[in-house]
């Protein structure tokens, strides 16, 4: 069973999730060692050391709890425990700050010991909870800073202090939406790219097997058992259309017109000769009309094929010039007819010359008894060099 | 087919059993199916070992894949790739890499059995979808380079191939004999393994250089 490769089941955390995650702990530490800077340096200006030197080691056990997390549970770090933690963290320092410090520090120029933290607060929550939660969030930062000056027993407020605090609340709300919004952004992409890769997988492991299995049910009872190999036509055709088809092509271009066509026609038809069809579309210049004109002129060329020359194999093929316009063949090996009596009788006459004639192009039948048709096809009368 | 030619001594390699009994009854017994091989590795030990007349070769096998063995044994003789892929970038990196042919797995026994004789005795064979694909490779390489890698008989040969015409049909349609017919594309498809072999080329080309 090892031809089967194993489908990976889509993991809990997006590829970039992990990589985002391990650039905040490493953003953690550096804001951390940045907050031990601060306490270090502060000395005299500290009404409270041991408080900070605490919240100095609550610091420390979250940004060590992450990195241990991001090793072990990455998906953790993604969960309301730590992501509670760390913004109560957040918001736990930006209110120690005025408690530490000597009174009238909030206002100051001075670091606050809460350093990054809120920031990287506001990122884990936008990558875990989205941009609603963590702009929601953001908003307690200013009542935060305020309890902070509150306790820093700041005299008296001035408006534009109010200002300041309204100002952090917004600051950080858009922090977290804006976070938020890239991880969502992130996440969305990356879902596509691993539903295409599933598809892709899927496509592989089908087209190594069914593919193949049907493809040789069809070759080996050609002969012997046409519906067996007509059931096994039918069902390599749709699986095929389903794997490369449809998904993969939206937009109807000259290709897709032909194919489309050729395949309407197979369908309505017994004949179990060998179809293939290639088309070398180099900018197509032809009106829609014009192209579905051809394309229609071509299935019913390979109809003609099928129905009445009894071919084992048709060839269609079909490419653009340097001016747009377009040449088509259809080739089969069956048994050849008198192009002249064949003409009416066939209705060659109305389903492909009309029709190409009609939007100002031509048509070239060749056959002989035995030696299979060539039905040749130009969107314009003219030959480009004559 | 003469039935009193000597057998083909024929290397088959596919991983799946059911595709190589089918295979081995249907050319039987034109064609002598002196090995077999179920991946890459053990397809190159088979050729090596037995030196066959052809080897007809999936493309998508574990160990290395039809890929590794046109590249390791197109030399001993002409590998004919049998496979259900009709992507683009496999038809065009099996010639590049030297396969001798290109044939979907869907082609009727008569055709395949008629392609691999052709293919034994040194003619290009491949399924008419990859001469058109070939073609659009060459568009692709002229108009990146500003000057046609193909002469105009080549475009005229390969855009035959591509309507599914034999080189006997293709000499009496452009009035050159079969075997000009054929080495016009033996010609076509040295110069694509050319321009997809050498990068360096590739990148003069797609920039205009000389």
């Amino acid at each position: 069973m090892d031809r089967f490769p194993a489908l990976t089941p889509r993991p809990e955390l997006f590829p970039t999730a992990l990589t985002v995650l391990k650039a905040l702990v490493l953003a953690r530490w550096l804001a951390w060692a940045w907050m031990v800077g601060i306490v270090a340096v502060s000395g005299s200006a500290l009404r409270h050391p041991v408080v900070a030197w605490l919240a100095v080691g609550a610091a420390f056990g979250v940004t060590a709890a992450s990195t241990a997390l991001v090793r072990l549970a990455p998906a953790r770090l993604m969960h309301l425990p730590f992501v509670a933690t760390e913004v109560g963290m957040a918001i736990g320092l930006s209110i120690v700050d005025g408690y530490v410090f000597e009174p009238g520090h909030v206002f100051e120029t001075t670091q606050s010991i809460a350093t990054q933290f809120p920031l990287l607060a506001m990122a884990s929550a936008g990558v875990a909870f989205g941009p609603v939660v963590a702009g929601l969030l953001g908003l307690a930062l200013g009542p935060a800073e305020w309890l902070g000056a509150v306790l820093n027993d700041f005299p008296e407020f001035a408006t534009r202090h109010i200002v300041s605090f309204v100002a952090t609340s917004l600051f950080f709300a858009a922090c977290g939406l804006v976070f938020g919004w890239q991880a969502g952004l992130l996440k969305r992409v990356e879902g596509e790219i691993a539903d295409r890769r599933a598809r892709d997988e899927v496509g592989r492991v089908l087209h190594d097997t069914v593919l193949q299995t049907l493809a040789l049910v069809e070759r080996r009872t050609a002969a012997t058992d046409p519906e067996l190999a007509a059931a096994a036509r039918v069902a390599d055709r749709d699986l095929r259309a389903f794997l490369f088809g449809s998904a993969a092509r939206t937009v109807a271009d000259l290709e897709t017109r032909i194919r489309s066509e050729v395949e309407r026609v197979r369908r309505d038809r017994d004949g179990d000769a060998a179809v293939s069809v290639s088309v070398l579309d180099d900018g197509c210049r032809l009106v829609p009309a014009h192209q579905d004109m051809i394309a229609r002129a071509v299935g019913e060329a390979v109809a003609n094929a099928l129905e009445h020359a009894g071919a084992g194999r048709i060839v269609v093929f079909a490419e653009t010039d340097d001016a747009g316009h377009v040449f088509a063949s259809v080739v089969d090996d069956g048994e050849g007819f008198d192009v002249a009596a064949a003409r009416t009788s066939h209705g060659l006459d109305e389903s492909v010359i009309g029709r190409v004639e009609s939007i100002g192009g031509r048509v070239e039948i060749t056959s002989a008894a035995g030696g299979g048709t060539e039905v040749c096809i130009w969107s314009r009368a003219e030959s480009p060099a004559g | 087919m003469t039935t009193s030619r000597e057998p083909i001594r024929t290397v088959l390699a596919d991983d799946h059993e059911l595709v190589r009994s089918g295979l081995r009854r249907e050319l039987e017994p034109d064609f002598q199916i002196v090995g077999e091989a179920d991946d890459a590795e053990g397809a190159v030990d088979v050729i090596t070992a037995r030196s066959p007349d052809l080897v007809v070769c999936d493309l998508h096998m574990p160990r290395g894949g039809g890929l590794a063995v046109v590249e390791r044994c197109a030399t001993v003789c002409p590998i004919v790739i049998l496979t259900v892929s009709e992507a683009e970038r496999d038809l065009l990196d099996a010639v590049a890499a030297g396969a001798a042919g290109y044939l979907v797995k869907s082609t009727p026994v008569d055709d395949l059995r008629a392609a691999l004789h052709a293919a034994a005795a040194g003619e290009p064979v491949f399924s008419p979808s990859l001469a058109a694909l070939v073609l659009g490779e060459f568009r692709r390489l002229a108009k990146a380079a500003d000057a046609n890698p193909l002469t105009e008989r080549e475009r005229e040969v390969l855009q035959y191939v591509a309507r599914g015409k034999t080189y006997k049909e293709i000499g009496g349609a452009l009035d050159i004999a079969p075997k000009t017919a054929e080495n016009h594309v033996r010609n076509i498809l040295g110069k694509l393994h050319l321009s997809r072999r050498s990068d360096l080329v590739r990148y003069a080309v797609e920039h205009g250089l000389d």
